[in-house]
């Protein structure tokens, strides 16, 4: 059965993307099912639980709640698009090194989150990381390692290793 | 002992780059040419018989390939578990359910189920299925279920009792109550749980022209899962291949035979492959919970505080099919008598089914249920006998050289004392203790301590395998069968091969949780697999480094008794400087001498090695709004040998926020018709990262003779202190005492009013 699909372009990964979509896609969907980027997840599919969080014009969105025909001539940063050159951000690095994941399948969701915060705010409090990650839930680990991680790469970040 | 090179060290997970660059395969994330994609209809009723089911209209609908009812499901009875594999647990196992059933017995029971090209077509075919239901009477909660007169669940079990009670009895209970000085009982609730792993339940299922089918699926238990479906289909075991993708997190959720049956029907059905992915909201409402509990305690101490009598009735809500329902009862029997010495007791558990989803496996298996009520009990009697709270635990629990009176297994390692001793240090017990602060918000600290299991013995025959070959570049392929969930066992393991081989951790490459390539394994589940598989494997390296030994000792013509392994290098006695890199006598082993080598190891523990922990809490009360605040958590375990520190005090510090969720929200609940009113991320309060209280994690590490290294398991304690422990602060802090869960504000202001009403007067 064909449904009806409309063309929109869109920037992912500094990668100019020409795609037909199902106009009642969301950007998760035209993520994860039309150009296999599977680092965005699903997770609540009610806006809360974040697993789905890309960056979207450098802003952390829930991609399950915006639609893929919103993101038309826009940019989108997935987990996908982090690492350069098989060099990992520092944030993943931290994330590794700090055992700040488990079952990783919340951690790019919750990596997006913090480097939305970290280019607003370089070096943020615990508190207010703890704060940025609101829409963001793990279930493993207790969020500790996670503050941890992301405190870890905020100083590697700031000494010029971005 | 040398010093060890990998393990005690907090290496980095081995999968870690692939996780956090997203070049992971979940279940979530496969695709295979062909593959459809699979809904299931559900029943909207409690309890219902099922008349016709028209799929014409469904079946007319473009794009839809197969779908499967009753008329597809094998006239087979199972059980979602098998508890145990041998025939003896077999024997005695409750078959209750089927794939589809002639009688749906709880609300999203699944009746049919479509695959399509696309979800969305599956989802629209289902609204077109037409089913007749005659609904029946339900029964909404174990109370209810056990009324006279109650409808019954199932025809065959009168009462709706599951079989017999589970019964363990010692001493002499009347006498032990004679003996005491004080006699406390209580009645105590633990609600049902979800454990919501992250990434839902999924699986492919793809058929071959042989007969033979292959099923990815996101589970603990992957060979269980092939036994469980071998009986289904009707084909031997060796005709199902289990393969585990990269699998989103399992708390026991994925600890039973759930979705796989009606996949590998579908794609039979269609020949083609088919992936059936679970939603939230089927997630919430669908998926097992942790079993509601009602128990009713009483115990018996002296004035010094030595126990003298323990009585417990347990009632567990095992919803509408029996699955983990006796096992849980069992191992439940082991937190009731294990921790603390008492000469007389007695623990009766009845496993009620009710018109609720099915209870299941979750993490804090067997103790939720029964350690908040005794871990709340140990406090009122300890304050009733003008006691320290520590001082009757220090003075009951269990030593090294006792047998644990269920099980008769004599304890070999116990760090308990040092647990509740740093525990107690760090929290700033005494100064804090009688510290409540002024006005309407006090302060308290409250603690509980656990003891649990690694892994099932004596209920379960425990075993694991493992396989190891070398390569010539001297790393190794460790095939394992073990499940590794997000709790981190490949690596744990890895680093148990390097310890023994003296490589590094890195240049062990792990495959884990496949049924055709490797060996057997039980699953992931009691906090056994670092106990258990961790052993087979240890044993499996030491045969490869025999063997490498040999090869050595020929290469240096040295004798084999002299050859010292050091530092990933292999010498004769006092002459280091000849030292040959393992690698190199791989490579020699290989090339040269034409042998493959390889090692393989079936381990079986001579007991379940308990862990022990003690978490204390530091938090305040609002005695006007009765919100709880946790400010501030230590948690001191026992864990063996930490074989992988970081991953231990990450097992510890997620399984302390998970038992603050428990303690303190979670509960799935349902409306009276049998309809779960919460069953979604938004209405359901899992906890996220905010508002959380500092946590201090305290590894105490007694070398445990029956493990590898002396590590013991980790993975279930660390749930169950929180609710005891936050309800004990409570009371410390106010006075007030609540024995339900979850800690709600509304229960915290109950209680207060109740104290007051009591005479206790006012706080301020």
């Amino acid at each position: 059965m064909r449904r009806k699909r409309v063309p929109i372009s869109l920037v992912v990964n500094g990668e100019e993307v020409f795609v037909d979509i199902e106009p009642r896609q969301t950007l998760l969907e035209l993520l994860r099912d039309e150009l296999d980027l599977t680092g965005a997840r699903r997770g609540c599919e009610e806006n809360f639980c974040g697993a789905c969080t890309v960056m979207l014009d450098g802003v952390a969105v829930h991609s399950c709640s915006v639609l893929a025909l919103q993101a038309q001539g826009r940019k989108v940063t997935t987990i996908e698009g982090l690492a350069t050159n098989g060099q990992l951000h520092p944030l993943q690095e931290a994330f590794v090194e700090h055992g700040a994941l488990q079952c990783g399948y919340c951690s790019p969701g919750i990596i997006l989150s913090a480097l939305a915060l970290l280019s607003e705010e370089p070096r943020p409090t615990e508190e207010k990381i703890r704060d940025s990650l609101v829409g963001n839930t793990c279930r493993c680990t207790g969020y500790v390692k996670i503050v941890q991680a992301i405190q870890s790469a905020a100083v590697k970040m700031e000494g010029g290793a971005l | 002992m040398t010093e060890l090179q990998a393990v005690g060290k907090s290496v980095a997970r081995l999968e870690g780059r692939a996780k956090v660059t997203a070049a992971t395969q979940y279940g979530v994330d496969l695709k295979f040419p062909g593959m459809l994609y699979a809904r299931i209809l559900r029943s909207p009723y409690a309890h219902a018989r099922v008349g016709r089911i028209d799929t014409s209209a469904a079946s007319a609908m473009p794009g839809v390939r197969a779908i499967v009812t009753i008329d597809d499901s094998p006239d087979v009875s199972y059980n979602a578990v098998y508890s145990g594999l041998s025939d003896k647990f077999v024997k005695h196992l409750v078959q209750d359910q089927h794939v589809f059933d002639e009688v749906v017995r709880y609300v999203g029971e699944p009746v049919a189920a479509v695959a399509a090209d696309d979800p969305l077509i599956a989802e629209r075919a289902l609204e077109l299925i037409e089913v007749d239901y005659d609904p029946m009477p339900d029964v909404l909660s174990a109370e209810a279920a056990l009324a006279p007169g109650a409808p019954l669940v199932h025809a065959g079990s009168p009462g709706n009792v599951v079989g017999r009670p589970i019964v363990f009895q010692m001493g002499d209970l009347d006498q032990g109550f004679a003996e005491a000085d004080l006699v406390l009982e209580e009645r105590y609730t633990t609600p049902r749980h979800q454990g919501i792993p992250m990434e839902p339940h999924v699986c492919v299922a793809s058929w071959d022209p042989q007969g033979k089918v292959t099923i990815w699926t996101s589970t603990q238990i992957p060979f269980r899962v092939r036994f469980v479906l071998a009986r289904i289909l009707g084909i031997p075991e060796g005709r199902i291949r289990i393969i585990m993708p990269e699998v989103g997190g399992g708390f026991g959720a994925k600890q039973e035979v759930s979705i796989e049956p009606i996949c590998a029907l579908l794609a039979k059905k269609a020949g083609r492959p088919v992936k059936l992915e679970l939603n939230r909201s089927e997630e919430f409402a669908c998926t097992t919970t942790r079993h509601g509990a009602i128990m009713d305690l009483r115990m018996g101490a002296k004035k010094d505080g030595t126990l003298t009598a323990m009585d417990g009735q347990l009632i567990l809500d095992t919803g509408a099919y029996v699955a983990h329902g006796l096992g849980v009862a069992t191992l439940a029997s082991i937190s009731f008598t294990g921790i603390y010495r008492c000469p007389n007791l007695r623990y009766q558990a009845r496993v009620v089914y009710t018109n609720l989803p099915i209870s299941g496996a979750l993490r804090g298996f067997g103790q939720f249920q029964v350690l908040f009520p005794i871990e709340s009990h140990m406090d009122m009697l300890a304050e009733k006998l003008g006691m320290d709270p520590l001082d009757i635990r220090l003075k009951n629990h269990i030593q090294v050289g006792e047998p644990d009176p269920r099980t008769r297994f004599i304890i070999e390692s116990c760090g308990l004392d040092e647990c509740i001793e740093e525990g107690a240090r760090r929290i700033g017990w005494k100064e804090k203790r009688n510290d409540h602060g002024e006005g309407t918000v006090r302060r308290g600290v409250g603690m509980s301590c656990i003891m649990d299991v690694s892994g099932a013995k004596p209920f379960l025959p425990e075993q694991s395998a493992a396989m190891i070959k070398c390569n010539e570049d001297g790393s190794v392929a460790l095939l394992t069968g073990v499940a590794d969930t997000g709790q981190g066992i490949r690596t744990t393991l890895a680093q148990i091969v390097a310890e023994e081989l003296g490589i590094d951790t890195e240049q062990v490459h792990v495959t884990a949780g496949d049924t055709e390539i490797t060996p057997f394994d039980l699953g992931n589940y009691a906090s056994r697999t670092t106990y258990v598989a961790g052993m087979a494997v240890r044993k499996a390296a030491q045969e490869v480094k025999n063997k490498l030994s040999e090869i050595a000792s020929e290469m240096m013509e040295a004798r084999l008794e002299d050859l010292v392994w050091e530092k990933g290098g292999i010498y004769p006695k006092g002459a280091p400087q000849k030292a040959v890199p393992v690698t190199q006598v791989a490579r020699y082993a290989q090339h040269t001498k034409a042998v493959s080598v390889m090692g393989s190891a079936t381990h079986t523990p001579p007991h379940n090695a308990p862990g022990f922990q003690a978490h204390f809490v530091d938090i305040e009360v609002d005695t006007e709004t009765g919100r709880v605040k946790v400010l501030r958590v230590v948690a001191a375990n026992d864990v063996g040998k930490a074989i992988n520190p970081q991953d231990c005090e990450g097992q510890i510090e997620g399984g302390v926020i998970q038992g603050i969720g428990f303690a303190m929200g979670e509960e799935l609940r349902f409306d009276e018709s049998g309809h779960p009113i919460n069953a979604r991320f938004s209405e359901y309060e899992v906890p996220g990262p905010d508002g959380l209280p500092e946590i201090e994690t305290v590894l105490v590490e007694p070398i445990e003779p029956s493990g590898a290294y002396g590590a013991k398991g980790i993975g279930d304690i660390v749930v169950t202190s929180m609710a005891p422990a936050i309800a004990n602060a409570i009371y410390n802090a106010t006075g007030a005492r609540i024995r339900h869960l979850p800690l709600t504000p509304e229960r915290v202001l109950e209680a207060l009013d109740e104290n007051r009403r009591a005479g206790a007067g006012d706080l301020s």
